[in-house]
């Protein structure tokens, strides 16, 4: 696997986390 | 990354254009990695969405085009008007500029294709199906969903069936602008030829890596605040519903704080488009690139701050209505610095005025009154008369219609000798500009001054003394519809053929896709990516 292909992949997962993050930190918020 | 790996050898070496050109038949589509078919299906997509949210609205202008019910029932007007929100926005602007993204970044960076073209493949498909249970959700019992595109509890929570489609298709629409803005921001960090830095980059690129920053940063706070409505509806919650112990007012602040951020999603990129094309038709480099830059960042991170000014009204302390009356305010700052760049731009520039300079002027000057509209609307005091007015419909439709609409015709009448290589009738496309701008101001000047005098919003009747502006509306509304029609016909009749387009018609054009690619663009581009200076 070259080096951009890596760098792309490594990018792409961090911010799909990100999208996933917020999407539970706002429900859990509200959670009580 | 997005290297081409086949080769079709039943095409031979001849012609370097056909060398790697597209399969055959529905398959192209349905299976297409390549950004340019992608980008394709993205527009036409938009443009069917468009003119679909389009007859929404000629048919809410028709039963206001006179006092009392003629035409539709109550109960579906509110649809009308909850669908055509819906529908417009994440159906027809942001697929827009998306369609561009997926066309022009990777060809405006020097890169080969997007860094994830499978999953743009998936991305563009899963609109499909989000708009059909969007569109289909009026046939079910009750209708579609009556609340207003912004969903607001309680009502929303009592509604029936159609109300949990909505939700299952903006949460399909969220997951493909997530996937899409993925893949923006990778292509855009990750792809970049070597010596395109980021501060070479055309500011559409620019303008578009900041946007999909919003996108991941919002998109997934409006999926979450729709699950709970989901939640609230079927699964026994009570986070919106008052009854439980719930609070209403607490969705518009979780909306809204998707919400605004949204309004510059559908807008920024627009700026891009209008500061490609600005320059090209000055014969002037653009004025300011980096503030252009900075204040398009400016802008995205005060989106953030400001939400509470769509909620003058639900009784919010003095303190947070003066805190976000001043920081919408202050929004006013970096985006007067695009305006005073643009007209920098055009000043003792050598302009000529082809179609996409006369959108993109078009949209200069009516962008700037829906902005202006949007200052007098961020005054605390004046919003809570104004508020649910038609004054507010008014002021967004300037900034999404005559803003983000006119920025996607010019930047179509732009590009679209480098997509198609065919060039488009000038005059056919300058009287597609005349009758959008006279229609459109037709249509909607009239609404400031019903909103002025206390017309509301989503009410499907009136009182008599709004009966001429609201007839006069209805005409500019018939007028900008039908001339999209004809917009339909320019653009085909210029993909079906017309004069062959010159290899670079515009003689200001400087971006990569013009002056280091044929035209009309090849199916792949830069497998060998260019060497930047």
């Amino acid at each position: 696997m070259d080096r951009q292909r890596k760098n792309a992949i490594v990018t792409g997962l961090v911010l799909a986390a990100m999208a996933l993050g917020i999407y539970l930190v706002v429900i859990l918020k509200f959670l009580r | 990354m997005a290297h081409a790996t086949t080769h079709d050898h039943t095409h031979g070496h001849a012609d370097a254009h056909d060398h790697h050109g597209p399969p055959a038949g529905i398959t192209r589509w349905l299976y297409t990695t390549n950004h340019k078919d992608i980008g394709t299906m993205y527009l036409w997509f938009s443009f069917a969405m468009f003119l679909t949210g389009g007859v929404m609205a000629l048919l809410i202008r028709a039963e206001l085009f006179q006092p009392g019910l003629q035409i539709v029932d109550p109960q579906f007007f509110n649809s009308l008007t909850t669908i055509h929100g819906l529908v417009m926005v994440f159906g027809a602007i942001m697929p827009a500029f998306v369609g561009f993204a997926n066309w022009l970044i990777p060809m405006q960076i020097g890169a080969a294709d997007m860094a994830f073209p499978r999953m743009n493949n998936w991305s563009f498909w899963l609109l499909i199906p989000a708009a059909l249970l969007l569109l289909t959700s009026f046939f079910v019992p009750g209708g579609a969903a009556a609340s207003g595109w912004t969903l607001y509890p309680p009502l929303i929570i009592q509604q029936g069936i159609s109300v949990d489609m909505t939700i299952l298709a903006i949460h399909i629409l969220g997951a493909s602008s997530i996937m899409g803005s993925i893949n923006i921001i990778t292509t855009v960090l990750n792809m970049r030829a070597p010596g395109m830095t980021l501060m070479k980059m055309p500011l559409f690129a620019w303008t578009w890596l900041i946007t999909a920053y919003l996108l991941i940063a919002v998109m997934p706070v409006l999926a979450g605040a729709i699950t709970m409505l989901l939640t609230d509806r079927h699964f026994g919650t009570s986070f919106f519903n008052a009854a439980g112990g719930g609070d209403p007012t607490m969705f518009l602040h979780i909306f809204w704080f998707f919400g605004h951020p949204e309004v510059y999603i559908m807008i920024l990129p627009a700026f891009g488009i209008v500061s490609q094309i600005i320059p090209a038709f000055a014969r002037k480099p653009l004025f300011g690139y980096a503030s252009m830059v900075y204040a398009t960042a400016s802008i995205a991170i005060l989106s953030f701050i400001v939400w509470g000014h769509h909620m003058f009204t639900v009784g919010m302390p003095a303190a947070g209505n003066l805190f976000f009356m001043y920081a919408t305010i202050l929004i006013a700052v970096p985006t007067g610095v695009k305006i005073f760049n643009w007209l920098s731009t055009m000043w003792r520039g050598s302009m000529t005025f082809e179609a996409p300079m006369l959108f993109a002027i078009g949209f200069i000057f009516l962008f700037t009154i829906g902005g202006f509209s949007g200052l007098v609307l961020a005054i605390a005091p004046v919003d809570i008369t104004l508020h649910n007015t038609y004054y507010v419909v008014a002021h967004f439709h300037y900034v999404l219609v005559s803003g983000a609409l006119f920025a996607i015709f010019a930047g179509i009448y732009f590009w679209l000798p480098k997509w198609t290589g065919h060039m488009y009738s000038e005059g056919m496309a300058k009287a597609h500009f005349w009758l959008s701008m006279i229609g459109f101001n037709i249509a909607f000047f009239p609404q400031h001054f019903l909103g002025l005098a206390g017309m509301p919003r989503r009410i499907p009747d009136y009182a008599l003394q709004f009966t001429e502006w609201n007839a006069i509306s209805t005409v500019g509304a018939f007028i900008f519809g039908l001339s999209q029609v004809f917009f339909l016909y320019i653009v085909i009749s210029t993909i079906r053929g017309g004069a062959k387009a010159a290899e670079k018609p515009w003689d200001g054009a400087d971006s990569l896709e013009w002056t280091h690619l044929p035209t009309p663009a090849p199916y792949h581009t830069f497998e060998t990516a260019p060497v930047v200076k």
